[in-house]
C-alpha cells in the first residue's frame, strides 16, 4: 500500500515534472516519463493497485493537458494491459527487453491516439511533424525506460509492494521420497 | 463466488476502468461546440492538481532559467580572455552596461507594443506566465498562472502584443488551461484585412493555420493581413491572427483554402495577456453577470 502511495505521488511529480520540461525543450525531446511508470509499474509491481495508479496518472494527465478528458486514463490502463500481457508470455527483467516494450508500447499508443482522434473526430491526425514526434519519442523512452524501471522496482522492493513471486515449480522427477 | 471474483480481480478492474475511461472519454469531446462558460471551471479535485501543478512547475523551470542566464553569461564572456585583465574587466562592465540598455530597450518597445495593442482593445488584459506545454502533438495547449482568483474564465481570448494566442478553456483557482489557435479544435471568424473578405481560420496542431470557406477567386493574396472579424461570438473584431502564405484551389473545388502564418511565434511564447472579456453571447450562455463584459469593462488601467 505504502509504496502504491509512494509511486503515485512519483508519478504526480514526474507529470509535473514533465510539463516543465516542454517550456525550455522542445516536446519531442521530451520523454513520456508517466508511460515509462507505467510500463514499471505493470512489470515489477502488478496488481489491482497498479493499475489504479496508472489509471490516476492517465487522469491527472488529461486534466494537465489539452486532451479529453479519460484520454491518457484510457492509454495508461491499455498500456498497463499490454505490458502485463507481454510480461506472462516474455522474459522482460532484462533492460534491452524493457527498451523493446517501452519502443513498441509507445508506437501502439501513437495508433491507439489516431484511432481515437478519427473516431471521435473524424480525421486522421497525422502529418510528418506527427511522424518525426512518434519516431524521436519511441527512441526516448526506449532509451530511459530501463532505467525507469529500475527505480520503479526499487520503490517497489523498498515498501514490499513487488507483486507475490511465482509459486516455485518443483523440478523432481515425481518419486516420492523415501 | 466471492473467491472468483478475488481471483480475477485484476482482469476485472482493468476492464471496468477501460468501460470507464472509454465512456469519460466519449462524454467529454473536446470542441468548441462544447465550450460551456462558466461551466467549464474545473471541479475541487482537478482545480487543486492544477493549481498545485503550475506554481510547482514555476519552481523547476526557475533554476533552470537562472543557469541558461549564467551559460549565455559565460558565453557571452568567453571571447575576451585574450584581453588583458584590465581591460577584460573594463569590456565586461561595458558590456553588462550595454546589455543593461539593449535589454531596456527591447522592453520599452516591447511595452509600447503592448501598450499600442492595449489602447486599440481598450479592454482589461491580465498578464500570465506560461507553466507547461503540451507533450504530445495531438494537443497544443498551454497552462497559465493566472485562475478564477483573478477574474479569469473561460471562453476568455489569450493575447501577446503580437496577435491572438488562443482561448481560455479550463480554470481553476490558481490557474488556467488556454487552447492555442494550433490547436485542431480551434476554429476562429476572421476576415482579410485589406480586402475584408471573410473566412474560418483552423488550426491543423502543426505550426501553420488554414484559412477555409472563402469562394474560390475572392480577393485573398498571399502577405495579406489576417484580422479577427468579430462576428464568431469569442473573439473581439481587429486581433491579428496571421499572414497568408499561399492559397490553394484544388481542381474544380468552390472554395479557396489558404495558409496563414501565425503572427505569434508560440515556439517562444512565454508570457501572454488574458483579456478579462466574453462576447455577449458567451455572456448570455454563461449567465456570469461578475466577469467584465463588454458592457461592464472597467476603464483600461
Amino acid at each position: 500500500m505504502i509504496a502504491t502511495l509512494v509511486l503515485l505521488v512519483v508519478g504526480l511529480l514526474v507529470l509535473v515534472l514533465q510539463g516543465a520540461l516542454t517550456t525550455f525543450l522542445p516536446a519531442a525531446l521530451c520523454p513520456d516519463f508517466v508511460l515509462l511508470i507505467v510500463i514499471g509499474l505493470a512489470l515489477h509491481v502488478g496488481g489491482a493497485r497498479a493499475l489504479l495508479v496508472a489509471a490516476l496518472l492517465g487522469y491527472a494527465g488529461d486534466l494537465l493537458s489539452g486532451a479529453p478528458l479519460g484520454e491518457h486514463a484510457l492509454l495508461r490502463v491499455l498500456a498497463f494491459g499490454a505490458a502485463r500481457a507481454a510480461n506472462r508470455s516474455l522474459e522482460l527483467r532484462t533492460p534491452i527487453a524493457q527498451a523493446t516494450l517501452a519502443g513498441v508500447l509507445t508506437l501502439l499508443q501513437g495508433v491507439v491516439l489516431v484511432g481515437l482522434a478519427w473516431l471521435l473526430e473524424g480525421r486522421i491526425p497525422v502529418d510528418a511533424r506527427t511522424l518525426a514526434w512518434l519516431g524521436a519519442q519511441t527512441v526516448l523512452n526506449a532509451a530511459f525506460a530501463p532505467g525507469v524501471g529500475m527505480v520503479v522496482d526499487a520503490i517497489a522492493s523498498r515498501a514490499g509492494e513487488e507483486e507475490a513471486p511465482r509459486r516455485p515449480v518443483a523440478l523432481g522427477n515425481g518419486r516420492r521420497a523415501p | 463466488m466471492r473467491e472468483l471474483l478475488y481471483r480475477f480481480r485484476v482482469p476485472l478492474l482493468f476492464v471496468a476502468l477501460v468501460a470507464l475511461t472509454s465512456a469519460t472519454l466519449a462524454a467529454d469531446r473536446r470542441s468548441l461546440r462544447t465550450l460551456r462558460p462558466g461551466r467549464d471551471d474545473l471541479s475541487t479535485v482537478p482545480a487543486a492538481l492544477l493549481d498545485i501543478a503550475v506554481p510547482l512547475q514555476g519552481l523547476l523551470t526557475a533554476p533552470v532559467d537562472l543557469a541558461r542566464g549564467l551559460v549565455r553569461r559565460y558565453v557571452a564572456l568567453t571571447g575576451l580572455r585574450s584581453e588583458n585583465d584590465a581591460l577584460r574587466t573594463r569590456l565586461s562592465e561595458l558590456e553588462d552596461e550595454n546589455l543593461q540598455y539593449r535589454e531596456a530597450l527591447l522592453e520599452s518597445a516591447h511595452l509600447d507594443r503592448i501598450a499600442e495593442v492595449r489602447s486599440e482593445l481598450e479592454l482589461p488584459m491580465l498578464p500570465a506566465q506560461v507553466a507547461s506545454r503540451d507533450l504530445s502533438p495531438w494537443y497544443r495547449t498551454v497552462l497559465v498562472d493566472r485562475g478564477r482568483e483573478h477574474d479569469v474564465r473561460s471562453g476568455m481570448p489569450a493575447v501577446t502584443e503580437d496577435g491572438i494566442v488562443g482561448l481560455v478553456t479550463a480554470t481553476s483557482p490558481h490557474a488556467a488551461r488556454v487552447m492555442l489557435l494550433l490547436d485542431r479544435q480551434s476554429a476562429v471568424d476572421v476576415m482579410v484585412q485589406r480586402s475584408r473578405v471573410r473566412g474560418i481560420v483552423r488550426g491543423l496542431g502543426s505550426d501553420e493555420l488554414e484559412l477555409e470557406y472563402t469562394v474560390r477567386g475572392e480577393d485573398v493574396q498571399v502577405g495579406d493581413m489576417v484580422i479577427t472579424s468579430g462576428l464568431g461570438g469569442v473573439y473581439p473584431k481587429g486581433l491579428r491572427i496571421g499572414e497568408v502564405v499561399s492559397v490553394s484551389a484544388a481542381g474544380s473545388q468552390l472554395l479557396q483554402r489558404a495558409r496563414i502564418r501565425p503572427a505569434v511565434d508560440f515556439g517562444r511564447l512565454e508570457q501572454l495577456f488574458v483579456v478579462l472579456w466574453r462576447s455577449p453571447t458567451l455572456e448570455l450562455l454563461s449567465g456570469d453577470t461578475d466577469v467584465p463584459g463588454p458592457t461592464s469593462a472597467p476603464p483600461r488601467p
